[in-house]
Order: C-alpha cells, then structure tokens, then sequence
C-alpha cells in the first residue's frame, strides 16, 4: 500500500528524526552558548563532548578550559596563628628553643593546625628547601618552597610535620616541648637521659605522648646532587642535567612524595613560547627573555610512582619582579610592580590527569634543562616537544594560578604570641619567635584575578 | 609527689646510672623519646663491606682520602662546581655514551649531614620508580666514632635521555668525616656490565684520610 510504512522503516524514520532533532538542539545549544558570557568555557566543553563521541574518544579532541569555580585552590591557606586574634593577618609563628630545634605552628583555613619540628642542629633557622627562593625576615630567611604546599607558609625546614585540630595543639606542643625541656635539662642523650626516660616510662612523670609525623621533610645540597654531578661530567647541558638542582623531599600525610628541584626560566633556557622581548612584548618566536627567574619545582607522585601534580612557584622581588609577572600572568607587567616591602608569591598548579598533561610537564622540564624525573618517564605521545602546550598557559587554563602577597613587617606580633600559645616551655629554655602576614591572596578564574577570601586577611 | 614515688625516683635517678644501662639515647634509634625521622629501615643484602684494594689496584691519594683502581681507569682531576677538588676515574664501556666512572666528590660545610642527604637521595630516586620491585636502597655503612656513612645503590634509565633503553646503575657513598666534610663517591655503569666492571669494588676501597 502506497504511503504505509513498515515497522522497520517507521523506525528509520524515528531515528532520523530523533537525530535531527539532537543536531538542531544542539546546534541551538551551541548559538547560546557562544552568547553567554561563560561561552568560551562551555563551548569548550561541547566541542570536546561532541569531538569525544564522534572520534569514540580516539580523536586529538582539545580539552576544554574549566569553569572560574574550578581554579579556586583547594589547598588549606595559612590565615591566623591562635592567639593572635588581633591581628588576623599573622601567618606563621615559629619558636627556636636553644637545644636549635625549631617549632613553627600555623593555623590554615580549613580549620587544622600545622605544626613543624625542625631537626636543624643549632644556628636557628636557616634557608630551607627553597633556599635561593627566600625573603628575608629580620635575620631570619624563608625559603619558598612551602608555597607549594599550603599556598601562604614561605617556610619548609627539614623535619617532622603534625596536623591537629584545636582540640588537639595544646596537647600536641606540651608533647613537643616536654621533650625539648628534658633534652636541655639532661642532654639528648648518657645515662642521665637514659635514666630519666625510663622514669617516665614508669611513672609516666614528665612522659612525652609525641605522636608519629604526618609528614617527614628532608634537605640535600652538594652529596644529593653528586650523581647529577658525576653524569653530566662529559655531557654537559644537552644530559639534561642543566642548572637545576635537587633542594630535598618530602614524604606526605597522604602517601604521596614530593621532590623539589630549583631552577632557572631564561632566554637560554629555551622558554621559547614565554619570551619577553626587548620592546616589552611577549613572544612565542623564541626571542630571548629579559632577565632571568628562580622557580621552584614542585613534582609529586603517588605511592605507585604516578605524577599526580606539577607546581610551580617563583617570589616576584627586585628586578626578577616583571619577568615572573608576564610567565605566571601571561602579561608583561610593565611597571615591573617591584614592591619595595612586600614579596609576591606566584603559583602554578596543575593536576595531572591525562597522558597530555604529562606531557606538558615533560616539555616544562625539558625548557628547563631537565630530561626527566628519576624512574618517571613521560608518556610517548606523537609531536615534537614543545607541541603539548606551555606549563604555565596550561595552568592559567585547567589548572591554578595563585599570587600572594607576603609583609614582612609584623615580626612583634611573635613575641605576643608566646605567651598566649601557652607554651610551658620551662626554665632554662630560649624561645625566640618571628612571623609574617599575608597582605592579599588571588587566584586566577580562568580570565581574570579574583580575590581569595579564604586566604587573603 | 609522694614519699614513695619520691623514694623511687630517688633510687632510679641514683641506681641507673651506676648500673650501666646507660645506652647512648643519641645514637641513630634516637632514645626513647626521639625519633629519627632518617633512619636506614634495611640491612645489606649485598656486599658492601670497605674493602683492602687487590694487589692489581693502584692505590691514589686524593685530598682527604684514598682510594685504589685498576691500571686501566684513567685518572683525571678537576673541579666542582663548589671549588673543590674532584677526582674522575673511568674507563669506556660496551656504551659509548655511558663510561664505567668512579667520580669522589667533596661537600664541604654541608648543609645537611650525610644521614639527611641519604635519606633525600633515596627518596628522590624513588619517587618515581613504577617498579613494583624497587631498586633504590639505602644501607648505613661501618664507621669510625664520629663518623657515619651511608650507601644509596639504583637503577636509572640513561641520564639526559628519558626514552633511552640503557639502564644504569649507581652506586653513591656518602662518607661523614666529620661536621664539615662529606665525602661522596659515585660509581656506575651500564646496567647490564654493572657487577662484572670494577666500578664497585673501587667505591669499596675509599678510606678517609686522617685529618680530612
């Protein structure tokens, strides 16, 4: 009969009109979506959605930027120091007790307590991890690397790390001082010692509850680059050895290791994409950069020896200021925005989560004259280095960006905190305290720099 | 405190002492009270003994220490990056771009001491091993009262080539003579020649110098 139809090719036609209707709808999608405001970023997304369906997830589909709610760091970012009510711009609290152990405590934005014993023989404190990435607070220098890790703390020191709560920093600090007062009292060691901890144990007088690290840090200098040494005796930069330099490790609460390495960014370094030329413009031909960075790297892998997050960190100071502004920004700040008494802290942060962000890294890594990472081997994906994207655009566009600013002028309030903390350190104990603010804190959206209330005082 | 706890810590405080327990609570296991967050968590399972050089080994007096190679390691001297002197011994192996090399290195007034820089070391190397079996190790090593040394033996793919198939293997000796010296010695050579080449036996035959 002329006009019926099957079942079969009623069917057909369902189909078809079925995905007539998809393309329309998502044609209209697409229309809308170009019109909003967030366009770019969704039409990002159903680019990628639809590129992911059509080449059954085979296809080079680029990835799309992330929403401005998704570059928000979730890092804990240091805010006050308990005791310190008045001023909520205190950071960091840091005492040196004389047998030179160091005790920093801070209190970040989620609420925990981060307490950091130092295992620095004497001397108080030193440059840390981040040593040649260090300000300067009165006489004492604070390394950049910690940056990495909660955002606004400018120290990491070799030694042990413990997160509390509330309930718990009283606690805590009586257990590290207790055992602080006996080392001054009788010596870290002898038969006095001896003798001492074996009452306590018996009569629990004086006892010590230190609970086992969350957190374990460790510092290298010349004996941990010695094998980078003795490699690249013949083969010189092209080895991969290049200028950067292992700073240390550590070994996180979460079964994750961090490494740090030190770094140049230079003209010479082969930064190609990030180049500032000498009119004050950015370039991507290759033109050599004006000047010279130190950042601080950042690399962390799981327990099974996975890149799970790449960060990059440099301190915008002195004529370093507008060369660290244009790399992490992505804009030449051309006032050079040298702050005569502050310190801006740049981040970059990205989470590897594909083969293609790993790549980026590889790149990042190779620019800096870094073959590779140990045991890690990047993933062998096609294209020459250099195509999978510059570190730092990568970030701005799916990772996160964070600048904090550091004043060091509040080294009194640290005399104040002492005797809030309530810190019974007994007699016969030095305890000399300092700390730092932080003025301001932003984190870039995807378009622009926001404030980050959580962190900013 | 009552008459009874205060005769007993009376007795303790007097007793132990004169008793001889009195164990060093400094000594690497920290005491009772201390941990040490960098202490080795194995024993050797290889030979990693210091040995006497073999009669065919010439023996070479660096500057604060000794150590003995065979006639066939050419010998050079240099300087680190830090000014110190660097001794270089090495000879070509079945890969031209990766020598049998003993290089002994100073670091004066380290900036961590040896226990600490072994501990980094072997962390680093580890990190990012995806070996279920892993070939970092890190063994404390017999020495002297007043020193301590530590070995940090792995494999690694060729350093500067991230897709090389060469594996090598290292060898790093960490010797603490004292608070301002560590003397470092790096052996390695290919994987594959590692324990037939000479470049272990010569790390085990460094001995400091009295008076490094």
């Amino acid at each position: 009969m002329l006009g019926s139809r099957t079942r079969d090719e009623g069917g057909a036609a369902s189909l078809e009109t079925v995905a007539m209707t998809i393309v329309a709808a998502l044609l209209a999608v697409a229309v809308i979506v170009a019109a909003t405001p967030q366009g770019k970023i969704l039409g990002e997304t159903f680019s990628y959605a639809v590129c992911q369906v059509v080449t059954a997830g085979q296809g080079p589909c680029e990835a799309p930027s992330t929403s401005p709610e998704a570059h928000k760091p979730e890092d804990p970012c240091v805010v006050t120091q308990d005791g310190i009510e008045a001023n909520a711009e205190v950071a960091v609290l840091f005492f040196t007790t004389s047998d030179g152990r160091r005790v920093e405590v801070q209190k970040l934005s989620n609420g925990e307590y981060r307490v950091t014993v130092s295992q620095s023989a004497s001397g108080g404190v030193e440059a840390g991890v981040g040593g040649g990435i260090t300000v300067s607070v009165g006489d004492d220098e604070y390394g950049g690397s910690a940056t990495a890790e909660a955002s606004a703390s400018l120290d990491i020191k070799d030694g042990d790390v413990y997160y509390t709560d509330q309930d718990g920093i009283q606690g805590l600090l009586d257990a590290i001082t207790a055992d602080q007062v006996k080392d001054v009292a009788v010596g870290d060691g002898g038969p006095i010692r001896w003798g001492i901890d074996q009452l306590s144990d018996l009569t629990g007088v004086g006892e010590s509850d230190l609970p086992d690290p969350d957190e374990t840090f460790a510092e290298g200098g010349v004996s941990l680059n010695a094998s980078a040494e003795a490699t690249g005796l013949t083969t010189s930069a092209s080895a991969g050895i290049g200028e950067a330099v292992a700073l240390g490790v550590r070994k996180n609460r979460d079964g994750t290791t961090t490494v740090y390495l030190k770094a140049s960014v230079e003209g010479e370094a082969g930064y190609e994409s990030l180049s500032v030329g000498t009119d004050g413009g950015i370039g991507r031909n290759g033109a050599g950069l004006e000047g010279k960075v130190e950042v601080l790297e950042a690399i962390t892998f799981d327990s099974e020896g996975n890149m799970v997050r790449y960060q990059s960190t440099a301190v915008a100071q002195g004529e370093a200021s507008g060369l660290a502004a244009a790399i992490f920004n992505g804009q030449l700040d051309g006032s050079g925005d040298n702050q005569a008494s502050g310190y801006r802290i740049y981040q970059s942060t990205l989470d590897i989560e594909s083969d293609a962000d790993e790549q980026v890294v590889a790149d990042h890594l190779l620019a800096l004259g870094i073959a590779g990472v140990n045991g890690w081997v990047p993933p062998g994906l096609p294209g020459a280095p250099g195509t999978a994207g510059n570190f730092y655009e990568v970030a701005r566009d799916r990772g996160t960006v964070t600048q904090t600013d550091y004043d060091a002028d509040s080294s009194t309030y640290g005399v104040k905190a002492e005797g809030e903390l309530g810190v019974e350190l007994g007699a016969g104990v030095d305890v000399q305290t300092d700390s730092l603010s932080v003025t301001g804190a932003q984190y870039w959206d995807g378009t622009q720099w926001v404030d980050w209330e959580e962190c900013a005082a | 405190m009552n008459r009874g706890l205060a005769t007993l810590v009376t007795t303790l405080l007097v007793a132990l002492p004169l008793s001889g327990c009195g164990a060093d609570a400094s000594s690497s296991d920290g005491g009772a009270q201390q941990r040490d967050p960098y202490a080795v968590t194995e024993e050797p399972t290889i030979d990693v003994d210091q040995l006497d050089p073999p009669s065919d080994y010439s023996t070479i007096e660096g500057s604060g220490f000794t150590i003995a190679a065979p006639g066939e390691f050419q010998q050079q001297t240099s300087t680190s990056p830090n000014g110190e002197p660097r001794l270089v011994l090495e000879k070509p192996s079945s890969v031209q771009q990766v020598p049998q090399r003993v290089v002994v290195i100073r670091d004066v007034e380290p900036a961590k001491d040896a226990e600490e820089q072994s501990f980094a070391l072997e962390t680093w190397k580890a990190a990012g091993d995806k070996d279920e079996e892993s070939t970092v190790h890190r063994y404390r090593l017999d020495a002297p009262d007043g020193q301590q040394a530590f070995l940090v033996t792995w494999d690694e793919a060729q350093a500067g080539r991230r897709t090389s198939d060469v594996q090598v293997t290292y060898w790093q000796l960490m010797w603490q003579v004292d608070d301002d010296l560590i003397i470092n010695v790096v052996a390695f050579a290919p994987a594959a020649e590692f324990e037939t080449s000479e470049v272990s036996r010569i790390l085990r035959t460094f001995q400091p110098s009295s008076g490094a």
